[in-house]
């Protein structure tokens, strides 16, 4: 592939993607489907819809100097040095 | 931006929002189109985001050539093209026209328009069952979007299943893209397809739909998948990543389980409403064509005087149906701004219109999964809201406990179902049916979510950093 290739990483752990593809994709592409996970129920979570529509794949993003914010995985596109973590979920009455 | 003023704005860069752009760019309209995603062409013609991700005719030529027109449109002049933006709030101006509060990247501004165009189409019809929450379990459509987008398959046993005829050609672009998938699951017995297939208007007027499916369904039988009719999957297992499903009867009767990682379900379609229930367009309630669908004149405007529908969002039609309504949309809007329309085009659109949503209603009786096999997968232990993880049995003892209780607005309050990050449009199909069913089916007694200002999630620090001056009234 000559596609130039970005560096994230996902719970600590180095991830390659292709310029332009979301990290939902990426994270596919490395075999990663729980995006995140929900406490009160022990429960892992991961895209459903594919299309921006569920909000099932909210992953936590921080960029390089900036703030860190929940985003769908699925319409974010992979940047070098984002620090993506999984979104865990508040208590209950929080949400 | 807050100073610009448009004609026109489009909602949805799919055919129906395009093929409206389209007419109305023609007749001199300034006309801005918004859509979520990246690239234009909607579901049906999703698009790589990188030219090279795959030979370009992969989804077939049609899907190519649909994207360079869609392009095409968008690079004129009197059309601005927003990508990325999420449209969270559609308010009536205080004059004349609409404000249309947008989400893009870091920022929420503003824009006015004169009219405005919903056509921001549907997603797969949620249909709770056992472990539909399992990382691996996704929308039949969410599987194709990512395959077709970003050229990655979220799985390698990957294994469809429902009741909707696109599940055959889902398949068969998942052998094509080297992904053959394990096994196609339908809900139906093949003499009711048989059934639909011998209708006369299916065979004189829209065969090649029919004949894309057969086709599909013979190259995936020569690959050897396994397509089984009259049973459905009951139950999906695995914590971080689905493991196995469990398939049985359509009366919920356990059979056999299956290995796999990746499950994609497709029953039918969701029209994509909640910019239209928040600033609150009529709608009526259609189980099988979309859940809670706009109402609509024969110009396709709503009912608030220069906002207009077309595609999913007036009911699931298709891509035919969408470009039809989109063009017929397009020239009320030309005809409405006092621009001359094309003559003699309005009566003959209006026919072609009216065939193409019998048709999407043969088809949609044909997908059908039934109430009945809804119920049977449902049982008391289901998440039926995703987001809150509320279960059928709260929602149901929740019913029975407030006699009284009859609006999915009311259930909210009680339950939280539908309050989430996803604002009910996963729940509202399901939550719809058990009120309806508790309440002896009433469809009148209920109304669609109340959808509130921002119709989807946006980060505080949007609002803070927003161009355009002033707070939402």
């Amino acid at each position: 592939m000559s596609d130039p290739v970005v560096r994230f990483s996902f719970s600590g752990k180095a991830i390659e993607a292709t310029a332009g593809e979301t990290v939902a994709a990426s994270l596919l592409r490395h075999g990663i489907v729980a995006f995140r996970s929900d406490a009160r129920t022990g429960t892992w979570g991961g895209p459903y819809c594919g299309m921006g529509v569920c909000f099932d794949c909210r992953v936590q993003v921080a960029r390089r100097g900036g703030g860190s914010m929940m985003l769908r995985a699925c319409t974010t596109i992979a940047e070098d040095g984002l620090v993506v973590n999984p979104v865990q979920s508040l208590e209950p009455g929080d949400g | 931006m807050a100073d610009m003023h448009y004609d026109l704005a489009v909602v949805g860069a799919g055919p129906a929002g395009l093929a409206a752009t389209k007419v109305a760019a023609a007749a001199g309209l300034r006309v801005v189109v918004l859509d979520d995603q990246m690239k234009a062409g909607g579901q049906i013609y999703r698009q790589p985001f990188a030219q090279d991700l795959y030979p370009p005719e992969r989804f077939g030529r049609s899907h190519r050539e649909a994207g360079l027109r869609m392009d095409g449109i968008l690079a004129q002049d009197n059309v601005r093209w927003l990508r990325g933006t999420n449209v969270v709030g559609l308010q009536q101006g205080r004059q004349r026209g609409f404000t249309l509060f947008c989400h893009a990247g870091e920022t929420v501004s503003e824009l006015a328009a004169d009219r405005v165009l919903v056509a921001a189409g549907c997603h797969d019809m949620a249909v709770p069952f056992p472990g539909w929450t399992v990382p691996g379990v996704m929308g039949a459509g969410g599987i194709q979007a990512m395959m077709k987008g970003q050229g990655v398959v979220p799985g390698r046993a990957v294994v469809l299943a429902g009741s909707h005829p696109l599940l055959l050609v889902i398949a068969a672009q998942l052998h094509a893209f080297g992904c053959t998938p394990k096994a196609v699951i339908f809900a139906q017995s093949p003499a009711r397809v048989a059934a639909v297939l011998r209708s006369p208007l299916t065979a004189i007027r829209n065969a090649g739909v029919f004949a894309e499916g057969a086709r599909a369904y013979l190259a995936l039988r020569r690959a050897g998948v396994r397509i089984v009719f009259n049973k459905a999957v009951l139950a999906a297992m695995g914590t971080e990543r689905l493991e196995r499903i469990v398939v049985g009867s359509v009366k919920g009767r356990p059979e056999f389980e299956l290995e796999c990682d990746s499950l994609g379900l497709g029953y039918g379609f969701t029209a994509s409403t909640e910019l239209l229930r928040q600033i609150g367009v009529d709608f009526s309630w259609q189980r099988a064509g979309g859940g809670w669908v706009a109402n609509h004149g024969a110009d396709m405007q709503s009912n608030i005087p220069g906002l207009y529908v077309a595609g999913e969002v007036a009911g699931i039609g298709g891509a035919p149906t969408a470009d039809v309504e989109g063009r017929l949309a397009g020239l009320a809007i030309v005809s409405a701004a006092g621009r001359p329309a094309p003559r003699g085009s309005v009566a003959r659109l209006a026919r072609q219109r009216r065939r193409r949503r019998r048709f999407a209603e043969l088809l949609a009786e044909m997908a059908d999964p039934g109430e009945a096999l809804l119920r049977a997968v449902r049982s008391d232990d289901t998440t039926i809201c995703r987001c809150e993880g509320v279960t059928v049995a709260s929602l149901r003892q929740s019913l029975h406990d407030n006699p009284h209780l009859s609006t999915l607005n009311a259930a909210k309050l009680l339950t939280r179902v539908g309050m989430g990050p996803c604002q009910g449009r996963f729940c509202q199909a399901a939550v719809t049916e058990e009120i309806m069913s508790a309440r002896s089916g009433r469809p009148a007694a209920t109304e669609p979510y109340t959808a509130r200002f921002p119709v989807r999630p946006v980060p505080l620090t949007a609002f803070v950093q927003r161009d355009g001056a002033g707070g939402k009234g």
